[in-house]
């Protein structure tokens, strides 16, 4: 997986991987990425494409897609 | 049920931390809100189980209800098998998290403490560049509540810390990955020895382990750190394949996941009417990432200092000053130094840690202070001298 960052990319979350416990909220700069209760939500419009969240989530949770519309696997964001 | 809109202290987060410190602040009497955002105090824990149980005594009894299995040894296990037991530094249980947390929070409400979960902060009550207190959104409804001073125990990823302008978010070097499976089915040779697995292919960057909680199951677990990973894989992924390697029949009775800040304490954990606790203030000891006995301790200390500031009428930066110098006078150097042994650690290679464990393994550990193992350890590895100076000293 490449992590190099990208120009213009959305952070979706794969929902049947995420164990919604706020690892990747941690590590993000602008706090784009919010823990509710039982629901992971990424900012896109804050987020500044770092791809901090990518490698550290436990089980590779989020994924980086260009920006541009596609098929999204796993359900989106 | 209706919750009043002023309290002396505020603690955000039920976690061991807040816990503690409500329950001190409602002894010292103070008037104590513990609010939690999940729907039950507990659940779910992202924790090893593993306690110092001695120094959870103050706050709690010992109680067979949340104690699972009592612990005799360490085992650290190099990358080809080669092993060292250790005798626990501090007497040691693996526990029962939801039970204990509970129970925790339960001798917080004993004590007068008022405690609310599925109640979730949105913002911190700013005024004067004071934090009093916080909105929140309290079993649906939304409220404010103020008070004098406001504990952060919102774990690592606390969004009360950075509300108030705390700088809380780690580096990736400074952060483990961490995943854990509840295993059942399984034969462990020894119910009362907690294990560690090192080496860069098992772990990289961290290490995996089984805490036993009975004789046929255990949490195993790994942290990784993951600007040491190289293959571009999960932390579940070297997870999976070492409970492959050893358990391949085991079933899996539950999951955890959570990120440790490991790069030692915030330089800031005060500021006008706050203090963060836990891993909100990054209090994780950062070699084996355990922070429950070294939170609990920061909950009292906090507590405490909040209590004799709100007396004198004083919940300045400064009158809440004294939290942060005992934290870092008696946990803060220590934590600091294994912060840079963690940085050590990393550069290992696996020939490295296998020479280290094949000569503790030599020793008569239970026979020889820490002081002699550790002229022993570097009379035959002395360019850990060059490095174990850079931990004192740095």
């Amino acid at each position: 997986m490449n992590h190099s960052k990208q120009s213009h990319v959305l952070i979706l979350v794969n929902r049947d991987r995420c164990g919604i416990c706020g690892c990747c909220v941690a590590v993000c700069p602008p706090n784009a990425i919010t823990l509710h209760d039982a629901y992971l939500a990424v900012n896109n419009e804050t987020c500044t494409e770092c791809l901090k969240c990518i490698p550290v989530c436990p089980t590779h949770a989020l994924y980086d897609v260009p920006a541009e519309p596609v098929a999204v696997p796993g359900g989106g964001i | 049920m209706t919750l009043r809109d002023e309290y002396d202290l505020l603690v955000i987060g039920g976690g061991p931390g807040g816990a503690t410190a409500a329950l001190v602040g409602a002894r010292l009497g103070l008037d104590v809100l513990l609010v939690e955002k999940r729907q039950e105090l507990g659940s779910p824990v992202r924790c090893a189980e593993a306690i110092g149980y001695e120094q959870v005594a103050p706050y709690i009894p010992i109680d067979e209800r949340w104690v699972c299995a009592w612990i005799d040894a360490f085992r650290v296990v190099g990358p080809s098998g080669s092993a060292v037991r250790l005798p626990p530094t501090s007497p040691t249980a693996v526990v029962e998290r939801k039970v204990f947390d509970r129970e925790l929070v339960n001798e917080a409400v004993k004590a007068g403490a008022t405690v609310r979960a599925m109640t979730r902060v949105t913002d911190v009550i700013s005024e004067d560049g004071y934090v009093r207190g916080a909105k929140m959104i309290s079993l649906g409804q939304e409220i404010e509540v103020r008070a004098r001073v406001t504990i952060a125990a919102d774990g690592p990823e606390s969004q009360v810390g950075r509300w108030a302008g705390f700088k809380t978010s780690p580096r990736l070097s400074e952060y483990y990955s961490a995943v854990q499976y509840l295993l059942a089915g399984i034969t462990l040779a020894d119910a009362r020895e907690c294990q560690y697995h090192i080496g860069n292919e098992i772990a990289p960057g961290g290490y995996c382990w089984i805490f036993p909680k009975g004789p046929d199951k255990a949490n195993v677990g790994i942290v990784i750190t993951t600007t040491f990973e190289p293959h571009g894989r999960s932390a579940q992924d070297y997870l999976d394949a070492f409970v492959e390697r050893l358990y391949p029949e085991a079933s899996i009775l539950g999951m955890v996941l959570g990120g440790i800040p490991v790069g030692g304490t915030l330089k800031q954990i005060v500021d006008d009417g706050i203090m963060l606790i836990g891993d909100a203030a990054h209090q994780a000891e950062p070699v084996t990432g355990g922070g429950l006995n070294l939170a609990m301790f920061a909950g009292d200390m906090a507590a405490t200092v909040a209590a004799q500031a709100i007396a004198h009428g004083d919940v300045s930066r400064q009158a809440l000053e004294p939290y942060a110098k005992q934290w870092q006078k008696e946990h803060g150097k220590a934590i600091n130094a294994m912060s840079r042994a963690r940085h050590m650690a990393l550069k290992f290679k696996d020939d490295r840690y296998e020479k280290l464990i094949g000569l503790a393994a030599d020793l008569p550990l239970s026979e020889m202070s820490a002081f002699d193992i550790i002229l022993k350890v570097l009379r035959h590895d002395p360019a850990l001298l060059f490095h174990a100076r850079e931990i004192i000293f740095a």
